[in-house]
């Protein structure tokens, strides 16, 4: 007599395995998708970094001139009042000009664009600590959290961060998990749809960066850069010759 | 189910560095692209009018090279002209590719609503360029561009309505559009208001009125074309001293008005 058992696959573990299998297969793109967007949000950030230090200090320099002009001839006019106006209103714009060049040109410039260990690690820790892997509300925030440090950690190209914030997560006492299959696969499609909506929500995010005035001027100094010209060197010396036009102005108004 | 309602991607509940410092320093980058685009188009423009000058001077592979120059700098009427050449393979190899590439550029930037290139599109429906020939296609996109007030549309959208290309035949609207473009700073299109009102082009009922006609004349003389002098000192010999000088009155009045008020309210480059 036969004592085989016929091994029966239950139709809900079944449908589990299918569901997981779905569920690797999001998780992967989706740690892509947000390597994808937050390498593009670096390499903009990096350049606006560059360009304010270059060009935008000295459109900063341009309206310090200019204000200055514009007081000297409210003083020259105190009796006018539109003088009196025009320099308040140059002097603002000088501020404005000031603090939004030094705002960036301050942080560290030599940051290098995300390297390869960098972006695999950061692939790793989406694929891991993404809030929209988890079902449980309290793992859930601090993932949220987690995520979101990861993601400043990696704009800053700071590769320890990132390896801390991935043992930080491992360290956390695992979420109770609901016992049976049938739980199981509750929250298996509950993380398939949280992944696929997030998923839905990267390609806005990426084309709203991509046509950004920002990545507009990136694509320009990138085409200018394969005719072998220096975009932001030749914006540079478009804005000094207003400098050199300006001070002209100045020192007539002064003189 | 809470948690399922809330944005669950980390980078939209702490924004990535200094957001909003960003935002202020949107100024400088807008600032710099808009100064960049000018100076471009600038150079666009000259590149064009050489383009245009080796072609008057028959140095048809020279006029190609100025022509490419603009058209890359996103020229409509230098894509025109450079697709054309590759048509005909005049001053450059016959090459339909190239040709068609040039001008899907001209095409597309039409329908993103470029009015410079919606009025050389409309010259490929007017031309055949490209397209099949098609003068009601290019009486609408000259009128898309005439609205957006490139001037060169504006006096083809005229002519539409003096042929009846598209349009039936209509010399109010002919006259309404050549009007505009005249306060637009169109010597040419002041030129043929003074035709209309000397008769020349024959419009039915007639509009022959020698005072209009000296008026439309010293407009276009006004705006630098020597046509316009030449249309005055021929209605001049028609005319009493006195209508003569009631027609220079008007001239300058209108001149003032419209032209003078136009250029001051365009930005400066």
């Amino acid at each position: 007599m036969s004592t085989i058992v016929p091994s029966r696959v239950k139709p809900e573990d079944e449908e589990l395995a299918k569901k997981k299998f779905e569920l690797a297969k999001l998780e992967s793109e989706l740690a892509d998708r947000e390597l994808y967007i937050a390498t593009l949000r670096a390499e903009l950030a990096a350049f606006e970094r560059q360009y304010l230090k270059i060009v935008g200090t000295r459109y900063a320099e341009l309206d310090e001139i200019n204000a200055q002009i514009a007081e000297q001839l409210a003083r020259q006019r105190s009796d006018d009042s539109q003088f009196k106006d025009a320099a308040q209103k140059a002097r603002r714009q000088a501020e404005e000009s000031r603090s939004a060049a030094e705002a960036r040109s301050s942080e560290d410039q030599s940051r290098a664009l995300p390297s390869k260990e960098l972006k695999s690690l950061y692939r790793e820790v989406a694929k891991r600590v993404h809030p929209d892997l988890s079902t449980d509300p309290e793992d859930r925030k601090t993932r949220q959290r987690l995520m979101a440090e990861a993601n400043r950690a990696y704009e800053r190209g700071d590769l320890e961060r990132l390896k801390r914030i991935l043992e930080e997560y491992e360290s956390c006492p695992e979420a109770v998990q609901g016992e049976g299959v049938g739980a199981e696969l509750v929250r298996v499609i509950r993380k398939i749809t949280q992944v696929k909506r997030r998923l839905s929500e990267i390609e806005p995010e990426v084309q709203q960066l991509v046509s950004s005035d920002l990545a507009k001027l990136k694509a320009k100094a990138e085409e200018y850069g394969r005719q072998g010209r220096d975009l932001l060197q030749e914006m540079t010396q478009q804005v000094e010759s207003q400098i050199a036009a300006a001070r002209g102005r100045l020192s007539k108004v002064s003189g | 189910m809470d948690n399922e309602q809330e944005s669950t991607a980390g980078n939209d509940l702490v924004p990535s560095s200094g957001q909003t410092l960003a935002r202020r320093s949107d100024a400088l980058v807008i600032r710099g692209i808009c100064e960049l685009e000018a100076a471009e188009r600038l150079l666009a423009m000259s590149e064009f009018e050489r383009g245009l000058e080796c072609a008057v001077a028959d140095s048809f592979a020279q006029a190609a090279v100025h022509y490419r120059k603009a058209a890359e700098l996103g020229h409509a009427q230098a894509q025109f002209n450079l697709g054309e050449m590759y048509l005909t393979g005049k001053g450059v190899n016959h090459n339909p590719e190239e040709a068609a590439r040039w001008l899907a550029r001209i095409r597309e930037s039409a329908e993103r609503g470029n009015g410079e290139a919606q009025a050389s599109f409309a010259l490929m429906y007017s031309n055949g360029l490209g397209v099949e020939h098609n003068e009601a296609k290019a009486e609408q996109w000259w009128r898309r561009a005439a609205e957006q007030r490139v001037v060169r549309a504006e006096c083809c959208l005229a002519g539409c309505y003096h042929q009846g290309h598209g349009v039936p035949v209509d010399h109010e609207e002919e006259e309404r559009w050549f009007r505009r473009a005249s306060a637009h700073g169109d010597a040419d299109a002041a030129t043929e208001l003074g035709l209309i009102y000397y008769d020349v082009r024959k419009c039915l009922p007639s509009k022959k009125d020698l005072m209009k006609a000296y008026m439309w004349f010293r407009v276009a003389a006004l705006l630098g074309s020597p046509r316009g002098q030449r249309g005055c000192d021929k209605v001049q010999r028609e005319l009493s001293p006195s209508r003569i000088a009631d027609a220079e009155q008007l001239a300058k009045e209108w001149h003032a008005d419209n032209v003078a008020s136009f250029i001051h309210a365009q930005p400066a480059p």
